[in-house]
């Protein structure tokens, strides 16, 4: 009766089997993407600001990370058994094509925040994003110095995490979580969620392409 | 410790292993959503208001049917809304956190928290202004799960309440974002129409790994708020039936293609395996199961593949519910009160292998994601369901051992004053982490006895 396997590995394997084909490609979505321009991204929602800590520990806002660009942010714990670090790995991937489209470069910041304060310091988030070989040149990977610091940003950006307890009641160290990564405007606007299943490098770009057309288009 | 090789492992080799341990919750949810890993603990019953019953309003009503509870198989909570609003079909966002569900009367929204005791939905939100945030899109119907969103399809429109509509987008905290009107013959939005573009809508479902997104098309409120006799008695009101559905770019949100399905097509189930690029629907005036494929040159099409009952005597199919493992539809019927099981393992010939009546009348099915488990609801709405002795208003559960349906218990909901039972979801502590109360005792439900 009592549930023993986390709600998030089955999102997990939920997701995968809808987009295994996808990702067993190289970098093939299995379908064609609409192209950049073609279609509208309209804003969800306000992005929220709060306190974060770089991985030199340093006490900074998060608009201040977002350093006027567009802006990808995923929600990670490095504890965590299966998704998280799948998220990290296609940020990966955005930032090998990034550095290939010179219209793009220098326009995204990519940002990595823990929501596992009491294990995720700023040295174990340096160490991950060291661990995953990640360009750090624009992206940065932030944890919070508590709890209370961090909830806020989770109810702003609607990031929901259960921490998960064994049968005595004790914390396993493990969270049961939705996967959602944020694209996110220079005004701050909430312009696309993507979940495990649209979490893709090239339907990223082309979302940030989108945005920059219509931004050009508005100037 | 993090390596890429780690992301190709479980890339490739978890799909697989996902077959053999998902065992429950239902097959028709949002692949974005949240799931029951065991078996689930509560089915929660969005159900209309009647008349005189009661407090006469609509209600969400949990149902205990956890096997070693004293109190399975009973009312355990009911939460009612201001007044009757033709409460219809409902879902919960991504996190499951919130259970959206809709009124086709009034159009209004209803949010409850599922998260702070699942036993005990709170409502704590009301969206009323649909009709007018929307541009004129009435009748919220389906509430599908996207990350940080809500996609709602309408029924009608508040400039002829006829059946052109639009689908809706909302994000997770209330607020609209935006409204996508269906294609039609005169603006087709891009869309290759096959004969017509109705612009009516239903239902919708999302096949992420292909980006393609189905919607169905139902009628207006002109029509589904009137006197089922009386709209099949006016030729008129007959001709405003859909007969189409609309396959989507849904990364774009842009209609690509409309084809032709006539009849009415409502439900829409997609086959969950990796490969299996199709799904069904059933129309409800001619009562044939359709199927929505992807041909070999990957252009989508839509062929009816079976008769539901006998063609001369349609018993106008409701809902369909398809198995985990996509080899088997169940389709109800209202006129008849059956349950039909389709053999679907060839989705071009789908076969009956079973049937069972349930009811007087039959409406909505929900079945775990083992399969093991269906449950079934009577009320289609208030003015298209039966009259007299053959409105029997219910939830029945059944076990289904792979050859016949095994009733586990009846919820009378007229005996309980609740009203019309309509859609289902189903809910579990374990979806928050919450540890189950001790069992409660059995005067704490209600049940009919059978």
């Amino acid at each position: 009766m009592r549930l023993k396997r986390p709600v998030s590995v089955f999102i997990l394997l939920w997701g995968l089997l809808l987009g295994a084909p996808s990702f067993a490609k190289d970098n093939g979505l299995g379908y064609t993407p609409p192209a950049p321009g073609s279609y509208e991204l309209p804003p969800i929602k306000r992005a929220v600001d709060g306190i974060v800590l770089d991985t030199k520990g340093h006490q900074q806002r998060l608009f201040d990370c977002m350093d006027d660009k567009f802006v990808i942010l995923s929600f990670i714990y490095t504890n965590c058994s299966d998704i998280c670090h799948l998220a990290t790995y296609v940020l990966q991937q955005v930032t090998t094509e990034l550095k290939q489209d010179l219209m793009l470069s220098g326009q995204v910041r990519l940002i990595t925040l823990s929501f596992d304060p009491d294990h995720d310091t700023p040295e174990v988030m340096r160490r991950y994003a060291q661990a995953m070989e990640c360009d750090t040149s624009g992206w940065v990977f932030l944890t919070t110095s508590s709890h209370a610091e961090l909830q806020p940003i989770l109810d702003g950006y609607g990031q929901y995490i259960v921490r998960e307890r064994d049968a005595t009641g004790k914390a396993t160290g493990a969270f049961m979580h939705v996967l959602k990564v944020f694209l996110i405007d220079r005004e701050h606007k909430v312009r696309n969620i993507y979940s495990l299943s649209f979490l893709h490098s090239t339907l990223l770009l082309n979302d940030i392409r989108t945005l920059l057309l219509e931004e050009g288009a508005n100037r | 410790m993090y390596t890429k090789k780690w992301a190709f492992l479980i890339t490739m080799t978890l799909p697989f292993l996902f077959i053999y341990t998902a065992n429950a919750d239902e097959t028709c949810l949002s692949p974005y959503m949240a799931k029951i890993t065991g078996h689930e603990d509560f089915v929660y019953v969005w159900t209309l208001g009647a008349e005189g019953l009661g407090d006469s309003s609509d209600k969400l009503v949990t149902v205990d049917v956890r096997p070693d509870s004293k109190t399975y198989g009973m009312v355990i909570h009911s939460v009612s809304v201001s007044g009757r609003n033709e409460a219809h079909h409902g879902d919960f966002t991504d996190d499951r956190r919130y259970f959206w569900a809709g009124g086709l009367d009034t159009s209004q929204i209803f949010i409850f928290d599922m998260y702070s005791d699942p036993a005990k939905p709170r409502l704590v939100k009301t969206i009323n202004d649909f009709v007018k945030r929307s541009g004129g899109v009435v009748g919220p119907h389906t509430f599908y799960a996207l990350p940080g969103r809500m996609l709602i399809t309408g029924l009608s429109n508040d400039t002829d309440l006829g059946g052109r509509t639009g689908l809706v987008e909302y994000s997770n905290e209330g607020d609209y974002i935006v409204t996508h009107w269906l294609p039609t013959t005169d603006n087709t939005r891009g869309a290759i129409i096959e004969k017509l573009a109705d612009g009516y809508g239903y239902d919708v479902r999302v096949l992420p790994r292909r980006n393609v997104m189905l919607t169905s098309s139902f009628t207006g409120r002109s029509n589904y708020m009137t006197e089922l006799e009386k709209v099949m008695q006016d030729p008129d009101a007959m001709k405003r039936f859909g007969q189409t559905m609309v396959v989507w770019d849904f990364h774009a949100r842009k209609p690509k293609k409309v084809l032709h399905v006539p009849g009415t097509p409502l439900e829409i189930r997609f086959a969950w395996g990796p490969f299996q690029d199709y799904a069904f629907t059933s129309t409800a005036l001619t009562a044939k199961i359709w199927l929505i494929y992807a041909d070999d040159k990957n252009e989508w099409q839509a062929k009816p593949v079976a008769d539901i009952g006998d063609p001369s005597n349609p018993p106008l199919p409701v809902d369909i519910s398809i198995s985990a493992d996509g080899r088997c539809l169940w389709v109800d019927s209202l006129m008849d009160g059956k349950v039909r099981l389709f053999d679907v393992s060839d989705p071009f010939h789908p076969k009956q292998v079973y049937e069972k009546v349930i009811g007087s009348q039959l409406n909505m099915v929900s079945q775990s994601w083992d399969g093991k488990r269906l449950y079934f609801t009577s009320s289609l709405l208030s003015k298209w369901d039966k009259k007299g002795k053959a409105d029997q208003q219910f939830l029945k559960a059944y076990d289904w051992n792979g050859k016949e349906l095994i009733e586990k218990f009846t919820v009378d909901f007229y005996q309980q004053k609740l009203g019309r039972p309509h859609i289902m979801r189903l809910g579990a502590y374990a979806l928050y982490n919450i540890e189950p109360p001790k069992a409660a005792s059995a005067d704490q439900g209600r049940r009919q006895e059978n």
